[in-house]
């Protein structure tokens, strides 16, 4: 009797787990996929942007060291006296 | 009788002209002082005997005779030349060499260019003719009478050796000026003292003057050298310079040889 209990229990325990519906699947409607778009489109307009900045601030530097660095001369010429010298004339 | 007078008068005029004497012309030995701070070589010499006056070469070319035992030679020439005179007869000549030496072609890279066998300095050996030197090297300072700075990788610029470094590569202060020309050839005197400077922006195909004085004193005869510069082109840091080096110290010619 005990047993027949038990086999009742698990049973019913399996008829349970078997009713349970299906979890939904992820649907995606066309509307969120074109509002994704839309957003993905944006971030590229942004890393357009972002590049352009840096490639702009890549050449301000380039400029700066070229202005303010390289044109001290070669060590170790002492150092140099940085992108502009004292002007002599006589 | 009348063949006696001819022959006494033969006679007399064999005499004569046998006795014409044969003058010989020493050759004047020619020396010179400058004026007009280097624009002016003033030539002087002994007086030669028997001379009637004296002839004046510039270039192998008689420009002026003269008889007084000076001459201010104002016409830039590689090569002037004193004669004696007498009649139709002349010296030999004493001549004074004021030619320009002249270096056809050397590179020098202006002090930005990354590479370590570029050298960015360059200065005269004795004889006059320009060779490089890197700066890198401080053995070299000393031989240093400019070298090339960049302001940027595409704007160079002729400095003083005083200006290298952080204390200079040595005391000179060498200074150059733009001619305004671009023929080199055309360019026969450096200007005198008075617009000249350093750093000076180099320009493609520009001829400049350059004053080398190694005391910073002003003109002078004693160690001051001119001469003249053309860039013959400026690629990047790479400035290659056509040079013409003016032996006689203190002397503003820069006539090539």
């Amino acid at each position: 009797m005990k047993k027949l209990a038990t086999l009742l229990i698990i049973a019913i325990a399996l008829a349970v787990i078997g009713c349970q519906p299906q979890q939904q699947q992820n649907v995606v409607t066309t509307e969120q996929l074109d509002a994704v778009k839309a957003e993905i489109s944006a971030l590229k307009a942004q890393v357009t942007n972002l590049q352009t900045a840096l490639d702009s601030l890549t050449a301000n530097y380039n400029a700066h060291l070229d202005k303010y660095h390289k044109s001290m001369p070669k060590p170790p010429s002492g150092g140099g006296t940085g992108g502009g010298l004292k002007p002599i004339q006589k | 009788m009348k063949k006696l007078l001819t022959l006494t008068a033969l006679a007399i005029l064999i005499a004569f002209v046998g006795c014409e004497k044969e003058v010989s012309l020493e050759t004047p030995d020619v020396s010179y002082t400058l004026a007009d701070q280097g624009g002016t070589l003033a030539l002087e010499w002994d007086e030669i005997a028997d001379a009637d006056g004296y002839y004046i070469y510039a270039d192998g070319v008689k420009i002026d005779s003269v008889n007084t035992t000076s001459y201010n030679a104002t016409t830039p020439a590689a090569l002037y030349e004193v004669s004696a005179y007498a009649g139709d007869q002349e010296s030999g000549k004493d001549q004074i060499d004021c030619g320009a030496v002249e270096t056809p072609s050397i590179i020098v890279y202006g002090s930005g260019d990354p590479a370590p066998d570029h050298p960015s300095g360059f200065g005269f050996t004795s004889s006059g003719s320009a060779t490089t030197y890197s700066i890198s090297d401080q053995s070299n300072w000393p031989l240093i009478d400019y070298w090339i700075h960049s302001v940027s990788a595409d704007e160079q610029e002729f400095a003083s050796p005083h200006q290298g470094g952080q204390n200079g590569f040595n005391d000179e202060v060498n200074t150059t000026k733009n001619s305004g020309l671009t023929d080199y050839d055309a360019a026969k005197i450096c200007d005198a003292p008075g617009g000249y400077t350093a750093p000076t922006t180099i320009v493609s195909n520009a001829v400049y003057y350059f004053w080398i004085d190694p005391d910073n004193d002003g003109w002078g005869s004693s160690n001051d050298h001119f001469g003249k510069i053309q860039v013959v082109g400026v690629n990047g840091y790479a400035v290659t310079l056509k040079i013409a080096y003016q032996p006689i110290a203190g002397l503003r010619w820069c006539v090539v040889k």
